[in-house]
């Protein structure tokens, strides 16, 4: 059975509650598919499930996590979601 | 390109807010408390109280907090801006209650000026802006009868005036750098006890003159002033040009290339004559005399008489090498006939006049170089400018008959005296006479003129102290 590619967010959860502005670490965990290599991760913050504003991207292919610095000016809300994104390439075949 | 994506659940995010509850209507909140706290703080603050005292510290406050919370008691308009006051400058026009108009604008004072400018006899308009009232601030100065002392910098800058003037103050001579030389001397030599209430912007003659406790010149006296005193001046070879090796040619790219055929009698240049002229061919468009003083010589002027109207340009040159190395040093924006003085500042060893963009030739009759000798003291008031009559003669025919005959032009006389001069400056009319005996020099004081000076005699009224007088005709 060939193993495809995922990436999966641990962190924020449902419950966490983040303070603005403050410094929190975005963490996640990723399985590598057959013949794939992973180039980068990219994340961005959502609001009511509409993109807010860019995190960061181009997150080396070997982090599992990041320190996000939240910014002021973020209103008080709890309908906030951190999205990844990892892309990768698929190796030649021999 | 390829990829895999999640999204995480719903979080919340929250906002820091400061704890309100410390601020109520009577809270007493201290000037230096306000350094500490943050925009986001005084927001909160304001917003559960508009009664904060006013001495609160506006460091930190945004205009709109200025304007949204002072309106009731304060006379701030929408212009103030808050963060261009320091803290002090706040308190201080808040304690002493100033009726600051509704368009003072924070941002054209300096600090120290409000701070000065506001006590309850001032009488600054406050529209006045603090860069640049100097004029105000002297009034201000002035009525404290401050008594500044002679030695105080007629140059200082109004702030630091400001500072440093009170009634016990010391400020050394060595702080006006940038007063007039001239002004300095005299102030000194004369020992003048000058007040406060004389003007900042009197120009050396006036300084130089008896004050009386009633003078009450303006300021705008001394610009005027300040133009004639600069007039005064003698200009004539004082670096032996008139001895220099001339050189023929032209100069490009700060090469010079001997041409003997573009110069024509290049000697009358220096003759002290400006009869005799000396011509500027135009055959290429250029051409250029060099005069080589055999050792680098400073030089403050470059004067020219012209005998035929210039068409094209001239331009003047310096350099060190013979043959290289030219650098513009100036020009002469004079096309008429006459002498035309061009100011330069520049030592070398090689100068050099060239012509340029020529389209015909050029008559030029004589070349000064040299540096401007303007005397240290002003010369007396009774000086002379006359003109001399002894150009008629008397013949007496066989019958008797007398007739007058014109011999000559009348002649322009300038007797300059000079009643009170050091040993230093005796030594430069010194060799302003030992020069000006020979050749023609320049004497500017109505404009521009020539003459030939007389010899000079120098009489010592007081231990190295001389009087003497200049006559040129």
């Amino acid at each position: 059975m060939p193993v495809s590619s995922s990436v999966t967010l641990t962190s924020p959860n449902s419950v966490a509650n983040w303070e603005s502005p403050s410094t929190q670490t975005i963490t996640w965990t990723k399985q590598v598919g057959d013949d794939h290599t992973v180039l980068n991760f990219v994340l961005q913050l959502y609001k009511d499930g509409s993109y807010n504003s860019a995190i960061a991207s181009g997150i080396s292919a070997s982090a599992t996590s990041y320190s996000w610095s939240i910014p002021s000016g973020l209103s008080d809300d709890d309908d906030y979601q951190v999205y990844i994104k990892m892309n990768y390439v698929e190796d030649e075949g021999e | 390109m390829p990829f895999v994506d999640d999204l995480s659940p719903n979080f919340s995010i929250f906002v820091d807010v400061p704890e309100t509850k410390s601020f109520t209507h009577s809270d007493s909140i201290s000037v230096s408390e306000s350094f500490s706290k943050s925009v986001q703080t005084w927001k909160t603050v304001l917003s559960v109280s508009t009664s904060l005292s006013l001495i609160d510290s506006g460091l930190s406050r945004t205009v709109t907090d200025f304007r949204s919370n002072y309106t009731n008691s304060d006379s701030l308009t929408l212009t103030d801006s808050g963060l261009s006051r320091t803290t002090d400058t706040w308190r201080y026009i808040f304690s002493v209650s100033a009726g600051l108009g509704l368009t003072d604008s924070g941002l054209t004072r300096a600090t120290p000026t409000w701070r000065y400018a506001i006590t309850p006899s001032d009488s600054l308009g406050l529209t006045d802006s603090g860069l640049s009232k100097a004029i105000e601030t002297w009034r201000h100065v002035i009525n404290y009868s401050m008594s500044l002392t002679v030695s105080e910098s007629l140059s200082r800058a109004t702030p630091e005036w400001r500072k440093q003037l009170t009634k016990s103050d010391a400020i050394s001579i060595a702080d006006g750098l940038d007063v007039d030389v001239e002004t300095i001397i005299h102030i000194r030599d004369l020992s003048d006890s000058l007040s406060v209430a004389e003007s900042l912007g009197r120009a050396t003659q006036l300084w130089y003159n008896p004050f009386t406790a009633s003078d009450s010149l303006s300021i705008s006296d001394g610009l005027s002033v300040q133009v004639k005193i600069t007039d005064d001046v003698y200009f004539y070879d004082n670096i032996g040009l008139k001895d220099a090796t001339i050189l023929r040619g032209s100069i490009s790219g700060g090469n010079f290339t001997s041409n003997n055929a573009l110069i024509v009698n290049e000697s009358s240049l220096t003759d002290g004559h400006v009869g005799l002229s000396t011509t500027f061919k135009s055959t290429s468009g250029t051409s250029c005399v060099v005069f080589d003083l055999g050792s680098a010589k400073e030089t403050t002027f470059v004067a020219i008489y012209l005998n035929t109207i210039l068409n094209g340009n001239i331009n003047f040159y310096g350099s060190n090498s013979q043959g290289s190395g030219y650098s513009n040093i100036g020009f002469s924006n004079s096309s008429s006939t006459g002498w035309a003085i061009n100011i330069v500042d520049d030592t070398y060893r090689y100068y050099a006049v060239q012509c340029e963009s020529l389209s015909a030739d050029v008559q030029i009759a004589e070349i000064i170089i040299g540096k401007q000798f303007k005397p240290e003291v002003r010369f007396d008031v009774g000086s002379q400018k006359s003109k001399r009559n002894d150009n008629v003669s008397i013949a007496e025919s066989l019958g008797g008959t007398e007739y007058a005959f014109k011999t000559k032009d009348d002649e322009t006389r300038v007797v300059r005296n000079y009643s009170n001069i050091s040993s230093g400056l005796k030594s430069e009319f010194e060799s302003l006479s030992n020069n000006g005996n020979v050749n023609k020099f320049i004497y500017s004081y109505d404009g521009l003129t020539y003459g030939l000076i007389e010899p000079m005699q120098f009489e010592e009224i007081a231990h190295n102290r001389y009087r003497t007088s200049v006559s040129i005709s």
